[in-house]
Parts: C-alpha cells; structure tokens; sequence
C-alpha cells in the first residue's frame, strides 16, 4: 500500500515537472504552423526564420552583450562584498550580509518600478548601462552567496600559515584564497550570466526598442500571437541553461576533492 | 575561526578599502531607487508645488479660497495647468475640463465665489473644493487612500467609505499565492521524497529533471504552457481525440491556467530545500521505528514527516514569498480576474502613467513580502530556541 | 640572557581569561615542551608567540627587542599547525618553497634549499605529489620542512602529533630531536602527551587553567613536582592529604619521618610514585602497609596494581609480573622508603 502510494505520487508528480516542456519543445522543428500534435514532418523552417530575422537576432545579441556586461560587473560589486564582509567583525557580517542579499527578496517588478524612474531621471533609460547595471543588483546577491559560501569554507589556518610563512595580505589573497575560492567566482559568474540572461521583468521597465532584450521579446511574442518561431526561441534559451548547468555540475566535481 | 581572533595584519582598515565600491553601488543604484519609489508614492507632484496660495489660504473662508486658487491658476504656465488638471481629474473625474475651462479665463473671473459659480456653477459644490484642498500639500496620502479604499473626511477621521478594488486585488494576491504554495507543496513533496529515499537511478534522474526546470527560465517554462493550454493547443487536442470532451475546454486565461503553470515555476523552490532536509535524516530511523513495532504508514508520520517540517517550512516560504510579486506568469496565463497586484503596478506605468499609485502599490507589496519574511525569521527563530538546532 | 623572553602575559576573551601572568624564558637552541590538558592555554600562548593574536597586558622579546606587536609574517618563526594546513592546490615542492618565494629568493637558490629540506624528511621521491596524496606521517613532516626552510628564528609546534598513530608518533619523536640537534633551531611544541613531552624536551612548562605551574627540566618535573596538579598530571602518583608537625608527616594510614627538611608544619601532600613502592618486601626502615590486590592491569613486561588499603584509599604500584598477575582480593603487603615521598 504505501509503496503504491510513493509510485503513483512520484510518478504524477515527475510527469507535471517534465512532460510539458517534454511535449512543447519538439514542435519547434513542426512542418506546419500549428503548435498541437501530430507533427506535420520534421522541419527547420521555424529555426531558419528566427535566424534570419533581425529583430530575433538582434534581441540575442543584445541579450548576449547585457548579460557579459552584467557578469562583469556583478563579480566585482559581490566579489569585493564577499572578501571585504570576511574581514568585519561578527555583528556588521550580519548587518551587510542582510543589505547585500536583500535585492532576492525584493519582488521584482518593485525593482523594475524602482528603476524605470530612477533610471529615467538620470538619463539612463533604455540604455545599455542601464540594463546591465539594473541586472547587476538582481545578479550581485547570488555571486556574493556563491564567494562567500566558498570562502567560508576554506580552512582558516591556510591563512594563517601563509602569514607565518611570511606571505603578506596581497600574496595571502592571490597566492592562498583566490586560487582555492576560484569554484565560488566561477558559479558566481555563471548564476550572474544566466539571471541576466533569463531576466524579464525589469528588463520590461528599463530597456527601449532599441535594446529589447530575448526574454523580452519573447515576452511581447507571447502576448501577441502563438507561433513556432516562440517555441524555438523557448528552446534556444532552455538549451543555453541546460549548458551552464553542465557547466556548474563540472565546477563542483572540481571543487570535490579540495574539501576534505 | 572566532571574530575574537585577530585577524593578521589588523583587516579593518582593507575591509573598509573592499566594501566602499559595492557599499556604493548598493546605495546609488539599490536603495535610492526603493526610497525614490517611497518618496514618489507620497509625492504630491504638480499639485503640490502648483497651489501654494490655496495652502496658504483660511479654510473656512470661501471667499479667500477662491481668490487663492485663481491666484493660483494664473501662475501657471499652460503646460503646468494641464498636468494640474489631469491629476485632479485622477481624484475626481470631470475635473479637467472643469479646471481648464476656468484656468483660460481666469484672468476675467472675478476673484470670490459668486465670481466663480458664475464662470462654472460646479465650483458651488463643495466636493470640489474638498478635493482641492486636499491635494495643496507637498505631501500627499491620496495614493494610499486610493490604494486601500479608505478615506480622510474634512475633520481627518479614517473612514472606510472609499472604493476598495485594490483592497480585493491584495486580498486576490493573497489568496492566489497560498492556493499555488499549497499545490506546490503537494506536488513537491513526494519528488524532493523521490530525490531522497528511492533507488538510486529514480532518485538521480528526479534529482536532474528538478534542477533541469530549475534552470530553465521560468519565461520558457511558462511559454510551455501557454502552448499547452491554448484553446487549440495540446490538452485540447487531447481531449478532443479521447471523446472525453465535444469542444475545446477554457485551460487558460482563468485561474486554472495562472495556478497550474506558477505551480509548475515555483515547484523547484520548493524541491530544492525539502530535499537537502530529507537528505540529512538517515535512513536507519524509519528502519528502527519499524523495527520497534510501526507499520510503515504510522513510522512515516511519526518519524519521518515531522523531521521534514522545517524543509517544508522554507519551501513553502520561499513560494510564497516569490508568488506574492509574481509577474509574467499570471499576466500570461491568468484571466481579467486573476492578475495579481503586480500587474497593476506595471499597468500604472505603463498605460496610465501614473507613477504615485504604481509606488503606492509597490510600496504595499513590498511591505507584505517584508512582513512575511521578517514572520518566517521569526518563527524559525523561535523554532531554533525551542529544539535546539533540530 | 634568555632569547625569547616572555613576561607576564594576560590574555582576556571578553571576561574570560585564558591566559594569567605568563612568564617564560627560553634559551637560544632549546626544545621547550608547553604540556597541560585540553583548554589549558597552550595553543592560545603559541598563537600569541607567532602572532594571530595580541595579548591583554605582557610582552614578548626576541634577543631583547619588543616583538609583541610585531605582524605574524613579520616575525619571521615558523609554525606546524595542529592540521598541518599544506595548501592543496600546491605540490609538496611548491608549499615547501611558498616561504622562499614570497622573500624572493632565486630559483636555484629555492631548488637547492627545497630539495635539501626534503632529503632532510626524507621525502624527495614525494616532491611531485599533492597534499592530499599523503600519508598522515608524510604530511607533517612536509609541514615541518616548510616551516624550517626560510630558517626560522623559532619553530612553533601545536601538537603536531595528536593526528598520528602511536608507533608512528614514537619514530617522529626521534626524528623531531635529531633535525632540532642537526638545525640548532629554538622549537616550542605543545603537547597534552605527557610521554612526548619528557621524550623530546630540554625544559617544560606544565600549564594549567592558563597559567604556568612549574617550567622545568623533565627529571625535576617528575621528582619534585610544584604542585599537586604537576605530580597528578605528570607520571602517575599517590598522594597522601596529611599534616606535618614535630619532624613527622601524619595520615590517617601511617606516620612516617619527612623526607626533607625545611617544611613547615601545618597541611601538606605526600606523593608517593608507584615505582617507589615495593610489593612484598620490605627493607628496614621502610613505612609498610598491608592491603589487599583490587585490579590488575596486565602489560607483558609488568603489571599495575590498584592495592585496597584497610582504610578504602586505593594506592598504585607495579609488580613483576613473570608467573602472571595476582589474582584480586590477594592479601599484599607494600612497603616504601620515607626519603622517596615528595612533600608539596
Ligand atoms: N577565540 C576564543 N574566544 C573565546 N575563548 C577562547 C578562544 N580561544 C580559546 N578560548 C578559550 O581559552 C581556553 C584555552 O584555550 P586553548 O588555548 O585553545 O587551550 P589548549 O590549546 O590548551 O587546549 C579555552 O577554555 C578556550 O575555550
Ligand atoms: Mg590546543
């Protein structure tokens, strides 16, 4: 009986979580325009459209730059927060942390609110720096998580025993602590690359025609008309996550046998 | 390593060199534009900085009041009259062309009340002048009282006496958020279950399709059911082949669609922390309570579920929190009746430009969620003090 | 004049205090053993001497000159952590010659002084490895040679065999004081092992709820403890509560001459190390007792006895054991000479 009712759950419960996207992704290579089974042969028709229509390639490429831009900038802001919040006593950790995660919990479009009239007072709005450095903020909670976490991990002593070993501060950082944190800046840089990449909600607010993001053109598709085109946008992007998620399963297996 | 130890080389001062940078952008780019947001939602705008004689003016003189407000009127620029007269019109409709029409010829009225009821007999009523004098401060709560329905008469009493339709869309946030969170958890539990305790190629190959929808965008993943849901997607066409039904049934646009496809979004949210507290209750304890006597239903409920509470506990937290500022997902798959209070606050930047009540609203939800968090910090906490670290 | 000159220390964590009037001088070369139980202050006085932590009131010299506020790289000791803390991400050969390369020292310079510090632990064939691909016993040892090759003024060790097995821990013993005798280095080392402590040091220092009771050389440690805390802890030991008045010292078991002159009357302790006690035979003079067998630890060599005296006390002492341990509950007779009790 009670494995009975584990199978029937799980298994339910497993082909909620995988069977849509299991079902929709396929009808990006539809031979027709309708987006329901049965498939009328295999076609990359709706891929060749996407490609070569500019305003598709122009949002990736917009998309693409936004997101670098982003990564950069937010590993420095969560980077310089994580190493510096090393050093404070315990009380002010507690503070900054609180203040430097905080941008999670905020809703989003409270963000976007927030910066659509910042934004527009100082003359950013629909500019690229705009949109990079409102992505930064939504990015830099999750890099500094991800050095922080790193760098709470490493064995204090290590510190220690460079400095008795003469090393100073800045040989101590460079030779001791970055090299062995290195796990922590690389999934920082990876969460910060895909939040920006996936974002669509304060890209809604900040950016202009000019610098629609993919997200948000997929967005506009949406809620303008259904077609295969949308589907293979939708692809195109999960097949972007399923790569940095490879990519972060290969950062922990070697970061693994650091850690005794 | 304690604070109490020192650190070598005494890191205050490098620490201080390391925080300035993101200290600084936190502070530019992070928490100005939240407080301007504050600011902006009590804001009076034009109004405020426009009717400076009214404020001035003795309330309970009427004729006073009037030379004030065409004094007023007359220091405007024409540009600067419209905007008065389009935010007076958002308090009472039909004041624009009430306020424009005297404004152009303010410079023939005669300055007293007869003046003006002869230029317009509505400025006889007083409901005008209410409004009017309500909105000659720099500060203005209009935005809030709009927001939650309630109303300051003349003699500053709060009363209920307003229109309370954002009143019942945060009641509709609400409710729609703790609907998702509990299906949420009732699908979640038995996968993060899964990831925990079955053989190890179920569990492993649960354990990647969760961070696989973990990583897909959530915009992808409700794009998915958009396409499923629509009248003529693939449930339909489904059901219409099976004969269980004649004609295509409504999946989407109702709050079906926005509670099925959030759910979907928010499932790993949920997984993620059930199973990393699963994970760590080992599996001799349900051995040993079956071997104590338990059948195995009575050993989970016993042993097992309260062990997982805490893990239920932050999932459901975490969707809650997140389904409460939910925006794309409901605005793609909801109905007119099931948009949550952040599609307001977009629609009233970006149709009604209306910045005061977008902030207002922000400003609400944001309180909510601050609330909710600082409850869960709380109760964690409590829950700490009681058992220990369990 | 002594080389490292440590004068009243205080040490406060918020209200608690760790440390209290340390006081300690070492000569140049030595080996000093910090010895005392877990919480005593050993590793809070050895963080202080390499510079992780300041001190609440005292100072530290080196030759004469105040290091106490000096930064840990500046002071130029070296130190082998409790851990070891190699640095994994460097092999054998790189964190050996970490300390020559951040004092900039030639490449060939490095080669010849790393490769001499691994003939000296006897880990040449090793150099290419990473941390984590060795054993225990080679771990320390690259510990100690990274911590000696910048020739340190001072070698700082906490308890650097406590991660060891026992047979392991006895031949790094050795090995430890033959590089102290071929380096001529000053080597701190801190211990809770009181037999690693008599088997390598020149002096020790017996520590006790952060202060110094007695800073010795072995031998007087053990035949004229300070304190009844240093013959407990050091060696095993029967101490007798009791009074000194007329010349004599009295227990409620026996009465006996005093071993020494010069104690004042009033209360005193006797302690009475077992391998002082005979078992059966007495000699003329002797203070005997009778009593009967309790317990009996058998080790090959020899056996420990718990001997039940009349009055309940339980006295230690060793007896041959060639034909196998008495059996408990065997009537014995123990005997001792008053001029082996140590009064306290
Ligand atoms: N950073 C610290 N903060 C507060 N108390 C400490 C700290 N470090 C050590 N102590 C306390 O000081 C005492 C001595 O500790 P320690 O020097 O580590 O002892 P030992 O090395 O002899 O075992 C212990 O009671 C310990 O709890
Ligand atoms: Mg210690």
């Amino acid at each position: 009986m009670s494995r009975a009712i584990f199978w029937v759950s799980t298994v339910l419960a497993l082909l909620f979580l995988v069977v849509p996207l299991a079902l929709v992704m396929p009808l990006a290579f539809n031979g027709s325009s309708f987006l329901t089974y049965p498939m009328e042969g295999f076609s990359l028709k709706w891929f060749e459209e996407v490609f070569t229509e500019g305003n598709w390639v122009r949002a990736f490429g917009n998309s693409l730059k936004v997101a670098l831009g982003t990564t950069a900038v937010a590993l420095v802001i969560g980077g310089l927060a994580a190493t510096g919040l090393m050093l404070t006593g315990r009380w002010l950790q507690i503070v900054l942390t609180g203040l430097f995660v905080s941008p999670m919990i905020v809703p989003s479009i409270v963000i976007g609110v927030a910066f659509a009239y910042s934004f527009g007072r100082m003359g950013l709005s629909g500019s690229y720096a705009g949109l990079v450095l409102s992505h930064s903020i939504l990015a830099a909670p999750l890099v500094f998580l991800s050095i922080l976490t790193s760098l709470r991990g490493l064995d204090p002593d290590l510190d220690l025993a460079a400095a008795s070993l003469g090393a100073s501060r800045g040989q101590r950082f460079r030779h001791v602590t970055l090299p062995l944190a290195a796990p922590g800046f690389a999934a920082g840089a990876l969460f910060a690359f895909t939040t920006s990449f996936d974002e669509v909600v304060v890209a809604l607010f900040v950016a202009s025609p000019d610098s629609l993001t993919l997200p948000v053109a997929l967005f506009a598709g949406l809620r303008d008309r259904l077609q295969p085109t949308l589907v293979v946008v939708a692809l195109l992007l999960s097949l972007i996550s399923f790569a940095f998620l490879w990519l972060m399963a290969r950062l922990q297996r070697l970061n693994a046998p650091q850690k005794p | 390593m304690s604070a109490a130890t020192r650190k070598p080389g005494g890191g205050r001062l490098v620490a201080l060199i390391l925080l300035t940078v993101p200290l600084a952008v936190y502070a530019f780019l992070y928490l100005m534009p939240i407080g301007s947001v504050l600011s902006l939602s009590l804001d009076n705008g034009a109004l405020g900085e426009s009717l400076s004689h009214i404020r001035a003016a003795d309330p309970a003189d009427r004729d006073a009041q009037a030379a004030a407000l065409i004094a007023d009127m007359q220091a405007m620029e024409p540009g600067r009259q419209a905007e008065v007269a389009r935010e007076l019109n958002q308090e009472m409709s039909g004041f624009r062309t009430l306020f424009l029409k005297t404004a152009r010829a303010s410079d023939g009225i005669e300055p007293t009340l007869a003046g003006l009821v002869v230029a317009d007999p509505r400025w006889g009523e007083e409901k005008y002048w209410q409004v009017i004098r309500q909105n000659a401060a720099p500060i203005t709560w209009r935005h809030y009282q709009r927001a939650t329905g309630l109303v300051v008469d003349d003699d500053g009493r709060i009363t209920a006496g307003g229109d309370d339709i954002y009143l019942q869309i945060m009641g509709r946030t609400l409710v729609i958020a703790v609907q998702v969170t509990l299906v949420t958890l009732l699908i979640s539990y038995p996968l993060a279950y899964a990831v925990a305790n079955a053989p190890r190629r179920l569990a492993a190959f649960v354990l990647v399709a969760v961070l696989l929808s973990f990583w897909t965008s959530i915009l992808v993943r409700t794009t998915a059911w958009v396409i499923l849901l629509q009248t003529a997607g693939l449930v339909n066409t489904f059901l219409i082949w099976t004969g269980l039904v004649d004609e295509p049934v409504q999946l989407i646009f109702n709050r079906f669609g926005a509670i099925v496809a959030m759910t979907h979004v928010l499932l790993p949210f949920a997984i993620i922390p059930m199973m990393n507290v699963m994970r760590t209750i080992p599996k001799s304890q349900v051995d040993a309570s079956r071997s104590l006597g338990a059948g195995p239903v009575e050993s989970f409920l016993r042993v097992y579920f309260p062990q997982t509470l805490r893990g239920v506990g932050v999932g459901g937290g975490t969707v809650f929190i997140l389904a409460l500022g939910f925006y794309i997902t409901p605005a793609l798959t909801g109905g007119p009746k099931d948009q949550m209070l952040s599609f307001y606050i977009a629609d009233f930047v970006k149709r009604a430009l209306n910045w005061g009540m977008a902030s207002a609203l922000s400003v609400l939800l944001l309180a909510m969620v601050l609330a909710l968090v600082a409850l869960f910090g709380l109760v964690r906490w409590l829950s700490a003090r009681q058992g220990g670290r369990a | 004049m002594a080389f490292i000159d440590i004068r009243t220390i205080d040490k406060f964590y918020g209200s608690f205090q760790a440390l209290s009037e340390v006081s300690l001088s070492i000569p140049k070369g030595a080996f000093v053993t910090l010895l005392g139980p877990s919480g005593s202050g050993k590793t809070t006085l050895l963080k202080i001497l390499a510079g992780f932590e300041g001190v609440s009131a005292g100072q530290i010299l080196l030759d004469g000159r105040d290091i106490t506020a000096l930064k840990p790289e500046a002071r130029n000791f070296g130190l082998v952590f409790q851990g070891y803390a190699l640095f994994p991400h460097m092999s054998v050969f790189d964190n050996i010659a970490y300390p020559l390369k951040v004092r900039r020292k030639g490449r060939g310079e490095i080669a010849a002084r790393v490769e001499a510090m691994l003939d000296l632990v006897q880990l040449r064939p090793f150099a290419r490895r990473k941390p984590q691909e060795l054993s225990g016993g080679q771990q320390q040892r690259v510990a100690l040679a990274r911590a000696l090759v910048f020739q340190p003024d001072l070698l700082l060790l906490d308890e650097p065999m406590s991660a060891l097995d026992k047979k392991l821990r006895v031949d790094l013993q050795d090995q430890l004081r033959d590089i102290h005798q071929r380096l001529g280095t000053t080597f701190i080392n801190v211990t809770h092992d009181q037999e690693e402590a008599m088997h390598m040091s020149d002096r020790i220092a017996v520590m006790n709820l952060g202060r110094i009771e007695q800073y010795d050389m072995a031998h007087t440690l053990y035949r004229r403890p300070a304190s009844r805390f240093v013959a407990d802890f050091v060696g095993k030991s029967n101490i007798f509560a009791g009074t000194v008045e007329g010349g004599a010292f009295a227990t409620e078991e026996f009465r006996m001459a005093l071993p020494a002159d010069g104690a004042r009357p009033g209360a005193a302790e006797l302690v009475i190390r077992p391998e002082d006690i005979r078992l059966g035979a007495a000699v003329a003079g002797d203070v005997v007792l009778a009593g009967s067998v309790a317990a009996s630890t058998y080790s090959g060599d020899r056996a420990l006895y718990s001997i039940a005296l009349p009055g309940g006390r339980v006295m230690l002492t060793y007896g041959s054991a060639r034909d196998g341990a008495l059996e408990p509950g065997a009537p014995v007779q123990i005997a001792f000479d008053a001029r082996d009790g140590i009064l306290i």
